[in-house]
């Protein structure tokens, strides 16, 4: 079991970051999703054993927290979103020094460092200063001291922020190429799209409670369907009609996007819009990606 | 196209953390030592030793000329308590000021805590890297001073008095160095500007020795103006433990200063590391 959490609360004062926070899930990558300040990284500082609970009870790998944090820190690595280095120190310095922070025996460190190295593609920087790293080296070294003790559970916070296409294509080849070795991945990002490439389920957080979890295929194939819609005029008055008739509706832009049923074909919409007086240039049906699915989770979990 | 130039294998050697402390000293203090001013204040700063070291010699050579009466100077171990802390205080103003500020600055404290480490580790391994520099320029060069010292005096009935006044200046040049490096974590971890630390460390260390100094002439007053420093508390308290100099008043201020500067020092790093700043 990857994560055992029953009714996790974490506040700080008397703001509630994480509320009752429950799921099960086994082994496998799972994607973290939440608009900001939705408790993500609290959960992922949980999910580390570097906060104590303030109620509830939760497991990683097996380990019990906070008893056992250390053999989950242990057993996981962590990318940070923003730099953690000192830009004085060479790539291959910074990794040895990450394994043995682990506990890693000095040469066996040493070693692992040049072969991670390699593996992440910085073989040949390898003894430059970290100062020097472009931002997509410097991704790459982050997730090479992640992965250097062999960890069965990587952290991955924004990996693939502030890289070019071309880069966050590397990036993500090598986090599924890490995860087909059997490594379960936790993605923390804003980008929808990386977990849909990389994830297999889903934990969306919202105000500091679990909006949906499950796997990716549910929730884009959940018995729903989503229609694009363009006004001639304003966006709000389209969504402000669409509210008022119960429609799950969420902007995009100045497109407003409406999640339905499966078997819905979109003339109570269509009805919808006529009655309101509303001009429309587009009415797309289109599939409900993870966004969408997103999006209108997010809507129906609001107040 | 693939990036990676090898296949990603998973570890499965030994791990053991029960020294991760030692990991963290080892490499605080190489990264220290990395920097060449480093290197050259280390240099530097020997030569303050090397100088004593020459008195021990003048000592020795006036006592077998007869120049002098043979009995051991009681100025020598104070002024050698003093100079060794000024120097202390001068290594860690050029080099250590980052000791927490750099992993605060860098958001490392973030690459720490990640791993599987408490914040005891954290805290006894960068204790540890500071103590051990100022050491190189402190604990080391007085073992050596206190060994030669003692080898001047063998064949004389002080021997076992400079032997005890070495041994105990050793000691208090360890609680010393060790007190001044728990106050320059504590000022590190008051801010991730090293500037702002180093000009802060000037200001507590520094600059009123200066003034203490300048106090002392003025008032003809040396006991009086030594309160105003660091390193003159230093000075009264290792008098009174090797000279016995009871100064009413000032005895008692004085070890509190350095208990209150050093409880100022560990709280300030608790307060930090507590926090975890930074940390996903």
């Amino acid at each position: 079991m990857l994560f055992d959490l029953d009714n996790v609360q974490k506040n700080y004062g008397s703001f509630r970051a994480l509320d009752g926070v429950s799921f099960k899930l086994k082994e496998g990558s799972v994607g973290l999703l939440g608009p900001n300040g939705a408790g993500k990284s609290t959960l992922i500082k949980t999910l580390l054993g570097l906060l104590n609970l303030d109620g509830g009870s939760a497991s990683v790998l097996g380990y019990r927290l906070p008893d056992e944090a250390e053999k989950v820190r242990r057993s996981t690595g962590y990318m940070p979103e923003n730099d953690s280095f000192l830009p004085y120190m060479t790539a291959v310095d910074y990794i040895t020094y990450g394994g043995r922070l682990v506990g890693m025996p000095k040469a066996d460190a040493f070693r692992r460092a040049h072969e991670i190295l390699y593996y992440v593609g910085l073989g040949e920087a390898r003894y430059r200063a970290l100062s020097g790293f472009s931002t997509g080296m410097k991704q790459r070294v982050k997730l090479a001291q992640a992965l250097v003790h062999g960890p069965k559970l990587l952290f991955l916070d924004e990996p693939t922020n502030g890289l070019d296409p071309k880069g966050r294509e590397e990036i993500l080849e090598l986090i599924e190429d890490v995860k087909a070795r059997g490594v379960s991945i936790v993605l923390s990002t804003h980008l929808l799209s990386d977990v849909e490439k990389v994830c297999e389920s889903v934990v969306m957080l919202n105000n500091g409670k679990l909006v949906h979890h499950g796997s990716v295929a549910d929730l884009t194939q959940s018995g729903e369907r989503v229609f694009e819609i363009e006004p001639k005029g304003e966006i709000g008055v389209l969504i402000d009609a669409l509210r008022k008739a119960d429609f799950n509706v969420s902007q995009e832009g100045l497109k407003a996007k409406v999640i339905v049923a499966e078997n819905n074909d979109g003339q109570d919409i269509l009805k919808c819009i006529v009655e309101n007086k509303i001009q429309i240039r587009h009415f797309v049906p289109g599939e409900l990606t993870l966004e969408a699915a997103f999006l209108g989770l997010l809507e129906e979990a609001s107040p | 196209m693939s990036i990676h130039d090898q296949n990603y294998v998973r570890y499965e050697g030994a791990i053991d953390n029960r020294r991760v402390w030692w990991t963290i000293a080892t490499t605080t203090l190489s990264l220290f030592i990395k920097f060449l001013r480093t290197k050259l204040i280390l240099i530097f700063l020997w030569i303050f030793p090397l100088v004593m070291t020459m008195m021990v010699f003048l000592e020795y050579a006036a006592r077998n000329k007869g120049i002098s009466s043979g009995s051991p100077s009681a100025e020598f171990v104070s002024l050698y308590i003093q100079g060794i802390t000024f120097s202390t205080i001068l290594l860690f103003m050029a080099s250590g000021a980052g000791v927490v500020a750099d992993d605060l600055r860098y958001k490392t404290i973030q690459l720490y805590f990640s791993k599987p480490l408490t914040r005891i580790d954290y805290v006894i391994g960068k204790f540890l890297g500071v103590f051990i520099l100022g050491s190189l320029v402190s604990i080391i060069p007085s073992f050596f001073v206190g060994i030669i010292r003692v080898a001047m005096f063998a064949k004389t009935e002080f021997l076992k008095d400079v032997a005890v006044d070495m041994g105990l200046t050793w000691l208090i040049i360890i609680v010393m160095n060790a007190f001044i490096s728990i106050l320059l974590i504590g000022l590190s971890s008051s801010s991730p500007r090293k500037g702002y630390v180093e000009l802060s460390w000037i200001g507590v260390m520094v600059v009123p020795f200066v003034l203490s100094q300048i106090v002392g002439i003025a008032t003809d007053d040396e006991s009086f103006a030594r309160l105003w420093s660091l390193t003159g508390n230093i000075r009264l308290v290792s008098d009174w433990i090797l000279n016995g100099q009871a100064l009413e008043g000032v005895l008692l201020l004085s070890p509190l200063i350095l208990l209150v500067a050093t409880a100022a020092g560990i709280g300030a790093l608790y307060w930090r590391v507590s926090k975890l700043e930074g940390v996903a």
